[in-house]
């Protein structure tokens, strides 16, 4: 610093600026601290979040039998095993030199429920006319969203079970469409025991059959067999239900609910 | 228009697409596993063994911009991002919708097949809601600066950030609003 008169001028305005500079730095210093300190905040919310969302997530899956597929698990007559295409599903009929359609469903699922209730004659009929094989095949992908919320939990679960019973009873297509047809309008509520077991009697399961119908159901006889088939629907990568398969191949959903474009598509389709 | 207009229009936005964004992402996150991963399966685009990450991913991200966007850090990379993310739903949905499935976008959770019946209604509606927010995005961007915002109001979005010095003393005269708004349209 000079004594000068004009360095004295120009020193004033060399404090001045140095000043604002100085000013300047305090605040870009609070302003640096006010985002650290922001955006450690918002790590913390968002891992918070994340954290309460991951240990409520662990009581997924509660119906399952268990997470691994059991080869060796009882299967309902004439249902398919582990081997084969469509593994662990239920063949509605068997007709040499057709293609198979293979239905993925959850009983709970309410597409499903109005797929079945406007298209699922006509489907049945196709077969029944011997121009496809089908083959329905249950998941219980559903369950999982309505533990806590559902006044029956595991209803896919206990649902496909005793459809496992009424098929040891010979009534694979009665059972089926009684549950689609009696789903409860809210998704998730699903259905007690006894209803099942009624759902049973109103399939025509009667006397010494009835009586082993719900042993088998009690027992949870065919739970493994779910169990197994979720698992195939999940190792597939099923993106969702109701998802159609023809020969392997997936049925868009424009296709699938239009009855004439269907039908073409079958008659397009040579034998799997 | 003046940049006080402005930054109170860009607040709205910023604080209605932050609310947006925790809805979709909290609806998501508490939801369970299979669902969130069916969710993402059906879109067919991804393969079933990318879909159990992409559905914890998705949420986490959306929360993620949610909390920038409340408090309006990073605002401009953080609109930028949520921007993308709306044009990936609009692919997303355009191209299920063009392959022939009808589904739930699981935008604000659920998600999976649902009837035909109304798709064409369905899907228009939900394409033009993602227009709108990505429309909301893309003026954050334009305008990242926005009242009550964390954002120092020069610093506008990250690559400011990384010259400081530089930065702060251009930023500084340019964009002191009771300076040189005249000035200020033509020079951008």
């Amino acid at each position: 610093m000079s004594n000068t008169p004009k360095d004295s001028k120009r020193s004033t305005k060399d404090k001045a600026a140095a000043a604002r500079a100085e000013a300047e730095a305090a605040q870009r210093r609070r302003d640096n601290r006010i985002r650290v300190f922001g955006g450690l905040a918002i790590l913390l919310v968002v891992g918070l979040i994340i954290g309460i969302a991951v240990v409520g997530s662990k009581k997924d899956n509660p119906a399952a039998a268990s997470t691994t597929t059991v080869d060796s698990a009882k299967v309902p007559a004439g249902v398919n095993g582990s081997t084969g295409a469509n593994v662990w599903g239920v063949p509605y009929n068997s007709v040499a030199g057709k293609p198979t359609l293979a239905i993925w469903e959850d009983f709970q699922c309410p597409s499903c429920a109005k797929y079945e209730s406007s298209f699922g004659a006509q489907i049945t009929k196709l077969a029944d006319d011997g121009k496809v094989n089908l083959v329905w095949r249950p998941t219980t992908f559903l369950d999982s969203n309505f533990v806590a919320t559902s006044p029956n939990p595991n209803s896919s679960q206990r649902a496909a079970n005793a459809w496992g019973c009424a098929i040891d009873a010979g009534k694979k297509h009665e059972f089926h469409t009684l549950v689609f047809a009696n789903q409860p309008a809210t998704e998730g509520n699903g259905w007690t025991d006894a209803q099942l077991l009624d759902l049973g009697k109103q399939a025509g399961i009667t006397g010494a059959a009835y009586t082993t119908f719900t042993s088998c159901f009690n027992a949870k006889t065919y739970d493994q067999w779910v169990t197994n088939s979720y698992l195939a629907f999940q190792a597939d990568g099923v993106p969702g239900t109701p998802t159609a398969y023809l020969n392997g191949k997936e049925v868009p959903s424009g296709t699938l609910q239009d009855m004439a474009a269907l039908e073409k598509l079958i008659a397009a389709t040579p034998a799997s | 228009m003046s940049s006080d207009t402005r930054a109170w229009i860009g607040t709205v936005l910023r604080l209605g697409l932050s609310a947006i964004l925790f809805w979709s992402g909290l609806a998501k996150l508490f939801e369970s596993n299979d669902r969130r991963r069916e969710a993402i399966l059906a879109y067919r685009v991804f393969p079933a063994s990318w879909a159990d990450f992409l559905g914890w991913a998705l949420p986490i991200v959306e929360v993620g911009l949610a909390a920038l966007l409340l408090i309006g850090l990073f605002t401009r990379l953080a609109a930028l991002a949520t921007a993308l993310l709306m044009l990936g739903f609009i692919v997303g949905i355009s191209s299920v919708w063009i392959r022939g499935y009808s589904i739930d976008c699981g935008c604000f959770g659920g998600g999976g097949n649902v009837s035909e019946s109304g798709k064409t209604w369905r899907y228009t509606a939900e394409l033009l809601r993602d227009f709108l927010f990505m429309g909301m995005a893309v003026w954050l961007v334009a305008w990242p600066h926005t009242k009550l915002a964390l954002d120092r109001p020069p610093l506008e979005g990250p690559s400011d950030y990384d010259d400081t010095s530089y930065d702060d003393e251009y930023d500084d005269s340019h964009d002191d609003p009771d300076v040189i708004e005249p000035t200020e349209e033509p020079t951008r």
